[in-house]
């Protein structure tokens, strides 16, 4: 068993590191504060190829496969937790889709735009009626003179401002619901999708999220994702992939607030002691610590697993459950350790506190993760649970 | 056009520790990365190549195998090629016997009319490598700590910083630059670069035996006597009184101390 990584992953490291740090560390404060979307720094790194990272170089990617992909998640939340939800939604989402099951030609046509980073894209799933519960959505598409017509309203959509390309998840046949009815498209934005109301959010707040409309929007046959009535499949072995990234930007978040505990610890003293000699705090960062290492093992490992063509969902579940949860702990450990500090808005750790609690909630809840899991493992011993 | 950039590996001075007695470096856990003067030198060259794509920018390197990782690290930028020369004789050389092993592979690759470099390796610091190379080529012109350079026609020009002044200066190819920090956007290899770098190219390993050198007519190596931190600085003081006063009282001390 080799676990040490390749070294070209050691210099990709090195350079994503460097474009965050130049590039989005000095503006990710400011960014927050105005909730505007850092767009000098996101050509920057479009540049450098890190909105195509896992995607084959045949199609503008870097080639460097779900392993570079999480390497590139860990160190854009080391820096800007609302970057890595950019990235994330237009990587490990939106472009995942067309990677997952789109055909050839489609790939060429809207995946290579999208893996230079000259186009951004988005991933339409959620409506009003329809989350977690994925299944129930309402969005219909329907077949005329050899198109398709979409009408519907997604919600909570990241990246939607702004995106260039959607890929959307629509009802193709009622009849048959999410078992064979539903099927997923890629829409282009000068088809006629529409940007309704923009959410003003806790956190991640230089990601942009919004409604996105579509009122009798047109499009080509040819932009079904895989095939009709299969888009329910293609948008959950995407959002599988995406769980591992969840899992992966929660890593890096919880390392940058390890390395603000101790940081901190070392320089503040209370009682004439500095806080690093007291144990309550030792023993914080020693948990912190082992979570972290733990999680990172998980990352890293099922990051290996989807490279070698295993099965990968149930460790992808635990991914973005356990690195959720271990990132929140992180930051309310900081918060804890830093004191008044933590809460000013003039120090860094206010943002990642805001940051980390999207990461429970999306790509599905932690409470949905939790019954997939166990469902998962009560199905092997004959116990089936339906919803 | 053939360009030639010298790098060096050196340990990441961020990562390295002075043991306790002050007499080592501690390396354990320290990360080896590109010198950065040298990093600065390649940033440049890449941009002459940017300029005119007939320009060939090859990085040549000198030591043990694992140096190619920044030879990777220079194709991965943008080199062309990446040449690095390492046998059992030259991961002895220092300084002099280095320039002579770097001068001989430029001469073995022909029609190089500029070699790069940093001013000096910021670990050891001797900022020797250049001129020496220049001599051993046959006393090309060296363009010394230069910056914001350009290549006009077959002159290559730079800002040369020498002390508190500064020399506009330009000499005819071929040439020898070496390189202080220009403030540039830092120029970021792209990633599908970095993963060929590793996967599909290659950096050519030769040796000396192969460049016609005789291992043992190369100059002895330099030898470290002693190492030393430097002195710990001493305290300041504040000169007390109105500002016309403490300006007297600053006078007389310089004046004492004969700096005025």
């Amino acid at each position: 068993m080799d676990m040490t990584l390749p070294k070209e992953y050691d210099l990709l490291r090195r350079m994503i590191r460097d474009v965050m740090e130049n590039e989005f560390g000095p503006v990710a404060e400011e960014a927050d504060e105005k909730a505007e979307v850092p767009f000098d720094a996101i050509n920057v790194a479009a540049k450098a190829g890190l909105f195509g990272i896992p995607f084959p170089q045949e199609y503008g990617g870097s080639g460097a496969g779900e392993t570079g992909y999480v390497i590139l998640m860990e160190e854009i939340s080391r820096v800007d937790s609302a970057m890595a939800t950019v990235v994330g939604a237009h990587i490990g989402i939106a472009a995942m889709a067309l990677y997952v099951d789109g055909s050839h030609a489609l790939k060429e046509k809207y995946l290579t735009p999208l893996a230079q980073g000259t186009k951004i894209g988005a991933f339409c799933l959620t409506e009003p009626g329809a989350g977690s519960d994925a299944a129930a959505i309402k969005t219909r598409a329907v077949r005329t003179n050899g198109k398709w017509v979409i009408n519907g309203t997604k919600i909570y959509i990241s990246n939607g401002p702004f995106a260039d390309l959607f890929s959307v998840l629509a009802v193709t046949d009622p009849a048959l619901g999410a078992r064979g009815g539903v099927t997923a498209f890629v829409v282009e934005k000068e088809m006629g999708t529409k940007i309704g109301v923009v959410e003003k959010k806790l956190g991640i707040r230089a990601s942009a999220t919004s409604e996105v409309i579509f009122d009798e929007v047109e499009v080509p046959a040819a932009n079904v994702i895989g095939q009709e009535g299969l888009g329910f499949v293609t948008f959950m072995k995407t959002l599988d992939l995406g769980r591992v990234t969840v899992g992966a930007a929660s890593l890096g978040g919880a390392q940058k607030a390890l390395e603000m505990i101790i940081d901190y610890a070392r320089l503040a003293d209370r009682y004439g002691m500095n806080l690093a000699h007291q144990q309550q705090v030792q023993f914080m960062i020693a948990d912190l610590y082992s979570w972290i290492d733990m999680l990172r093992g998980q990352v890293y490992r099922t990051a290996w697993m989807v490279d070698n063509h295993l099965p990968f969902a149930r460790e992808a579940y635990v991914c973005k459950l356990m690195g959720s949860e271990i990132a929140s702990k992180a930051v309310s450990y900081a918060m804890e350790i830093h004191g008044a500090l933590g809460l000013s808005r003039d120090y860094p750790l206010e943002r990642a506190f805001r940051d980390a609690r999207i990461a429970e909630i999306f790509e599905g809840t932690n409470e949905i993760q939790r019954i997939i899991i166990a469902r998962d493992l009560l199905k092997e011993v004959g116990v089936h649970i339906e919803p | 056009m053939r360009i030639v950039v010298c790098i060096k590996q050196i340990l990441d001075p961020d990562t390295i520790k002075i043991s306790r007695s002050q007499q080592a470096i501690d390396d354990r856990g320290a990360r080896k990365i590109m010198n950065p003067p040298d990093r600065w030198a390649l940033d440049a060259a890449l941009r002459f190549k940017e300029a005119d794509p007939s320009i060939e920018v090859i990085a040549i390197s000198v030591g043990e195998p694992q140096v190619e990782d920044v030879l990777r690290e220079a194709l991965a930028l943008g080199c062309d090629r990446a040449i690095l020369i390492s046998d059992a004789y030259v991961v002895k050389a220092r300084a002099a016997g280095l320039a002579q092993i770097v001068a001989a592979a430029i001469k073995r690759l022909r029609n190089v009319q500029l070699v790069m470099t940093g001013h000096m390796a910021m670990d050891t610091g001797s900022g020797t490598l250049g001129p020496r190379v220049a001599i051993e080529l046959g006393d090309w012109q060296v363009l010394l700590n230069a910056d914001k350079l350009s290549l006009e026609g077959n002159h290559i020009t730079g800002l040369q910083h020498a002390d508190e002044k500064y020399y506009e200066s330009s000499y005819p190819l071929p040439a020898v630059a070496t390189i202080v920090q220009t403030p540039t956007h830092p120029r970021y290899a792209h990633g599908a670069e970095i993963i060929n770098a590793y996967r599909t190219r290659n950096v050519e390993i030769w040796s000396s035996l192969a460049l016609g050198i005789d291992p043992s007519a190369l100059p002895a190596p330099t030898t470290g006597r002693q190492l030393r931190l430097p002195p710990a600085r001493q305290m300041g003081f504040m000169l007390e009184g109105t500002p016309q006063e403490a300006t007297q009282a600053l006078v007389a001390m310089l004046k004492e101390r004969r700096v005025i």
